[in-house]
């Protein structure tokens, strides 16, 4: 029987999960959306200052959820990127400190294969496929050909989808963050103003976001200019018609090129009822099979991190107590730590 | 008794184990290494000392002020630790650390921007807390009072000091008064909290006449042909168009604006922040209260005019950015030959 318990940090949510073999015993996590609401954004500082406040509370709720002590753990993981870099650290702290009092393997995690597995809570995963993650710090097409194997054909070349979404939010007066209210309006609007689509600025599967969202604020400020009024729910429709559809117009072309049995989604933006319709329409009648995330698993928890721990775990891929922390890790050097602590101990 | 002492304040890394009483110690400068090496460092001392965690019976960790992530390093492990094995945590101020045994001592640490934290430690007739000053204040109260230990890594004001023994003073914080109540949700000491002065301590308020002296320095700060005082003096107590409200925090004033309200239309005369307050949304804050006051007039005020120089790029781009739209060229409108863009806004405007 193998226990894991996982750490998630790295942006404004301070999350810890227990699994048994697999199973969740415990999931809790402390969100800091209303905290940062005020400020429209995640503010680095005032999430890792959240965190050194609520890291003990949730390892305290985690343990009581699963009715385990610390002494039945049998590893101990935490992700390590990517993500903000003061906020990382916190988490860190508390894995290492664990793994050393306990002595149990450290175990580190990649954020966005944490997305990708969460996935494993709702369906097995069938090779190769291909998984397209989206969020507010990443846009990115990765197949993955066997577990543990990603191979990034594409990505943003400047801002993540969701961090568009947000901005483009608060361009229309709509909250933080701007995912749900883009969402809910565009439903109650038409597609009257003229985007122009972004081409991919690179490779064929790369994306760009800064043209698509420096578009809606200039028609924004130039309709402001003339004082007509801004058909809020068109332009949300008009901008979500855009940016989704430059996600399922890839992900399609990259799904028949490299012959995948399954397209997964993950990450926050996997939440938006646009694109989950879209792709489902798109794949119906293609015999390619279909995995979306539960809501729950669309915004960061660290359920995911032990699924993936449990991988790492069976692979011994352990880290020693000198692991650091890397804000722009790379999900395809997710084995790749050992460099970040070479100490000068004395 | 058996304590674990921990620092990341500063720029060491500081682990010591006391067994009772008898301290060994780790401590070394590690700037932003600490988190990677803490942990290791921690375990190197239980392996040293062939001890068992289960001997522990408290921590002692400093809690701040100092730099930001490294006193969040200690205060992570130290709270993982003592929820881990429910043991006591007791928590030092990170100057209080640095004192010299039982002397009078002034502890300091650098806050940059030319700013000290400070403590006073063992000085009758002072306050013992931690404080933020300048590095000038600092450095006369150093001169004043000789009999001081001056503690701390104080090379950042051109000083020198011993080490400070700070697994000593850790290990001397073992009392109620450090004890933590609430070990689970201790959090560190910070003492700087810009997020909120920016966002949330501006207030706006008219400008008086004692405020002069403080609207002149920042018309030299703000603006390459500033108001002189007799300008200003002018347009507080002589011009009965003109209105001066002047942007405060913390009893600094950080921004102006001067505007008229003539009949049906205003106009914006200046508007100035200081240069290390731009991109905060000050001037932002002093427009809405220049249009808040046009809405509030009985009879009423149908535009907001202003004059803006032709080169100054940033001021036309914060007043476009704000519904103000270019109107027409004023050629040589100012006494140094340069040509003004007459902008415009209406006041009713969504």
């Amino acid at each position: 029987m193998t226990r894991i318990l996982a750490i998630e940090s790295s942006c404004d949510e301070t999350a810890v999960a227990i699994t048994e073999d697999g199973k969740l015993l415990a999931n809790v996590v402390a969100t800091q959306i209303s905290v940062h609401e005020k400020f429209g954004g995640v503010m680095p500082e005032i999430a890792s200052r959240l965190h050194t406040e609520n890291i003990t509370v949730c390892l305290t709720q985690a343990l009581e959820e699963s009715k385990l002590s610390l002494e039945d753990i049998d590893a101990f993981a935490v992700t390590r990127g990517p993500g903000l870099i003061g906020c990382l650290h916190v988490g860190l702290q508390a894995a290492k400190t664990l793994a050393m009092l306990y002595n149990k393997p450290l175990i580190p995690v990649h954020h966005l294969a944490g997305h990708i597995y969460a996935n494993e809570y709702v369906g097995e995963l069938q090779f190769p496929l291909l998984c397209v993650v989206v969020s507010g710090g990443n846009t990115e097409f990765v197949i993955m050909r066997d577990h543990m194997d990603f191979e990034i054909i594409g990505e943003t070349k400047d801002d993540a989808v969701g961090e568009c979404y947000d901005k483009v939010a608060r361009v229309l007066g709509f909250p933080y963050p701007g995912g749900l209210p883009i969402d809910q309006h565009a439903k109650l609007g038409e597609h009257t103003y003229p985007l122009p689509v972004p081409a991919s600025p690179d490779g064929k599967y790369d994306v760009s976001y800064s043209g698509l969202k420096t578009s809606v604020i200039n028609l924004v400020h130039s309709l402001e200019m003339k004082k007509e009024p801004v058909r809020v729910n068109d332009m949300a429709r008009s901008f979500q018609d855009v940016a989704i559809g430059m996600i399922v117009d890839r992900a399609m072309e990259a799904a028949h090129e490299y012959h995948v049995k399954q397209v997964i989604l993950a990450g926050g933006v996997s939440a938006n009822s646009y694109l989950r319709s879209e792709v489902k329409k798109h794949l119906e009648g293609t015999g390619i099979d279909l995995i979306i995330p539960p809501l729950w698993c669309t915004t960061d928890n660290a359920a995911m991190i032990a699924k993936v721990a449990e991988k790492l775990y069976e692979r011994k891929v352990f880290a020693p107590l000198t692991l650091g922390v890397d804000p722009n890790w790379r999900i395809d050097h997710w084995a790749e730590f050992g460099d970040s602590g070479k100490p000068e101990v004395k | 008794m058996n304590a674990l002492l921990l620092d990341s304040s500063d720029k060491n890394l500081t682990v010591a184990l006391s067994l009772d009483g008898k301290i060994d110690e780790i401590t070394y400068p590690a700037w932003q290494r600490q988190s990677e090496l803490m942990a290791q460092e921690i375990a190197n001392l239980f392996a040293r000392n062939s001890f068992d965690k289960k001997d522990l019976d408290c921590v002692v960790c400093s809690r701040g002020p100092g730099s930001y992530t490294g006193v969040r390093i200690a205060l992570s492990i130290a709270k993982t630790i003592v929820f881990a094995l429910r043991i006591p945590l007791y928590l030092a101020s990170s100057l209080e650390v640095l004192k010299d045994g039982d002397k009078p001592s002034i502890c300091l640490m650098n806050a940059r921007a030319k700013r000290s934290y400070v403590r006073l430690c063992n000085a009758s007739g002072f306050a013992s807390e931690d404080e933020i000053k300048t590095n000038a204040e600092v450095l006369e109260f150093i001169a004043k009072h000789p009999d001081f230990a001056v503690c701390g890594d104080v090379s950042y004001l051109g000083l020198s000091a011993p080490a400070p023994a700070i697994s000593a003073n850790l290990l001397s914080c073992i009392d109620d008064e450090h004890l933590c109540e609430n070990p689970l949700g201790a959090r560190p000491v910070y003492l700087k909290d810009d997020y909120e002065d920016i966002r949330h301590k501006i207030s706006i308020r008219r400008m008086k006449m004692e405020d002069v002296p403080a609207v002149v320095a920042l018309e030299q700060n703000c603006f390459k042909h500033p108001y002189e005082e007799k300008d200003i003096l002018f347009e507080l107590n002589e011009n009965e168009f003109a209105r001066l409200y002047v942007a405060v925090r913390k009893k600094e004033i950080v921004g102006m604006i001067d505007f008229s309200i003539t009949f049906n239309s205003a106009t914006i005369n200046q508007i100035g922040v200081l240069s290390s307050e731009r991109g905060k949304g000050i001037g932002g804050l002093l427009l809405e209260q220049a249009i808040k006051d046009c809405e509030g007039q009985d009879e009423p005020v149908e535009f907001l005019t202003l004059e803006v120089r032709e080169s100054n790029e940033n001021a036309k781009t914060f007043y476009q950015k704000r519904g103000f739209e270019a109107v027409t060229k004023k050629k040589g409108y100012y006494s140094d030959g340069e040509d003004a863009i007459y902008m415009l806004r209406s006041i009713y405007h969504d």
